[in-house]
């Protein structure tokens, strides 16, 4: 294990402190789309998951995610190393905690795991059941999360793309745009189309939003502690997995912001042009689409690229979330399958684009995206599936009634 | 605005997935020099074809809103 030094780890530590408030900001979010009447349902639900994640992390999911030079399972195929598991020791047994670059990722890891595992409960504004909820959390924090985080973070196959296929550096994604951000995305899109599903085809069933049920101040205020909580998560990835120094961090603050404040600005026109005065909700996702396209990009690109890359996340994420709720009648009013899922697929392939990582980065992305649209998403949608059809239903409409 | 159109949403998966591992197997046939490498990524596209086309078959003659 490697040992960091001693001003790297103090800075490590407090980035770590400051990684909860993204999960508070985006619980506040959630919280205010539902609008008075679920608000704290949503947060307790976001607090609840957030803890069951950990827990899961801490017993199974470290162990299958590992880290850079940490044990894990491999084939061969020819000169050519598939990495495919981690095969760590469950709960965390064998972790030095004297300021190992392993014992950071494990701290900023419970963090990370809980921040992909309330954003599909976000999405379903109380439509979900808790029950059902933390069953889920279980298998994406115990399974589905680890095994895709190792391929990008723990030393996987997606990771040596770049050594071991001659792909540029490897698929990378330093602040988590897809290992966060994409798979609680797509897991967020499995639970709304099973929810659609079980009301017999029609959106939504249980509470609908509208605009006046909506609670903007919170989440207004959830945007700004998430903007916080979403440094420290770029820095920390930044710092953990690209080797930053505490130097260059001041780059991944700036293009942070720049993604955030170019993707917001973007909304503002999306709203003015569409409902005619700034909305609170499209300008919210906005920030969040910036965010989320920052978690990839921050480390990489200069701060004229980083606007660039926010206002079209920006752009994308709320086009494709109107597409997906005009024409396939998709109840997603927190925009979380468009500001997590699409700003953070294209924040992917911006790194590629923009980034002076060497020549190959782009098709490594692609293979990236490729794995997460071709086999994340109808993993998840068939874990998704077994449970709601064979465990525990989805929906809470049925329950209420 | 919400138009009213009733497109099954699982129907995506399949053609997604399609789309996906034709990108996978471009870059493995395209990009990729060595033999180990290109086979490895080779296979791992053809599998996502092959569940993908196993969603596009199960879920193009399953009527919208059809609860399986």
């Amino acid at each position: 294990m490697i040992q960091l030094p001693v001003s790297t780890s103090v800075l490590c530590a407090l980035l770590i402190c400051a990684l909860p408030l993204a999960l508070a900001g985006l619980a506040l979010v959630y919280a205010g789309f539902s609008g008075a009447r679920s608000a704290s349902q949503v947060l307790l639900g976001s607090l609840s998951l957030a803890a069951i994640a950990a827990v899961v992390y801490y017993v199974v999911g470290f162990a299958l995610q590992s880290y850079p030079g940490g044990t894990s399972y491999a084939m061969q195929f020819g000169s050519t190393t598939w990495d495919w598991i981690g095969a760590h020791k469950l709960f965390f047994h064998g972790l030095d905690w004297n300021g190992t670059t392993a014992c950071f990722i494990a701290g900023f890891q419970i963090f990370a795991v809980g921040l992909a595992a309330i954003i599909p409960w976000g999405a379903s504004t109380g439509r979900w059941r808790l029950s059902a909820a933390a069953v889920s959390t279980v298998l994406l924090a115990g399974l589905v999360y680890p095994v895709f985080a190792h391929w990008v973070w723990g030393g996987g196959w997606l990771a040596h793309l770049g050594v071991g296929f001659n792909l540029g550096g490897g698929f990378v994604d330093p602040g988590g745009a897809a290992t966060i951000q994409v798979i609680g995305a797509i897991c967020a899109l499995a639970v709304l189309w099973l929810l659609r599903q079980e009301t017999g085809g029609t959106a939504g069933g249980g509470l609908q939003i509208t605009p006046s049920s909506r609670d903007d101040s919170y989440i207004l205020v959830g945007c700004m502690l998430a903007f916080v909580g979403w440094l420290a998560l770029n820095s920390l990835g930044a710092v953990l997995y690209v080797g930053l120094t505490s130097d260059a961090l001041v780059l991944v603050v700036i293009n942070t912001f720049f993604c955030a404040a170019a993707s917001l600005l973007v909304a503002l026109m999306f709203a003015r042009v569409s409902e005619g005065k700034p909305d609170v909700a499209l300008c919210a996702k906005g920030w969040i689409a910036g965010l989320v396209a920052s978690s990839a990009v921050a480390a990489y690109v200069k701060p004229g690229s980083a606007l660039v890359i926010g206002a079209i996340a920006g752009f994308l994420a709320l086009a494709v979330q109107w597409i997906l709720e005009a024409f396939c009648d998709l109840d997603d009013p927190a925009g979380a399958v468009g500001a997590h899922g699409v700003a953070g697929l294209w924040g992917l392939f911006a790194l590629g684009l923009f980034s002076n990582l060497p020549s190959g980065q782009t098709l490594a992305q692609l293979v990236g995206i490729g794995t997460l649209i071709g086999l994340m998403l109808p993993v998840i949608y068939g874990i998704n599936w077994l449970l709601d059809r064979k465990l525990i239903h989805f929906s809470a409409v049925t329950e209420d009634e | 605005m919400r138009v009213e159109m009733d497109i099954d949403p699982r129907k995506f998966i399949g053609p997604c997935m399609l789309l996906a591992g034709w990108v996978i197997l471009i870059v493995a046939v395209v990009a990729l020099s060595s033999l180990g490498a290109r086979t490895a990524l080779i296979l791992f596209g053809l599998l996502i074809e092959l569940i993908g086309f196993a969603f596009f078959v199960i879920h193009r003659s399953q009527p919208s809103g059809e609860r399986n």
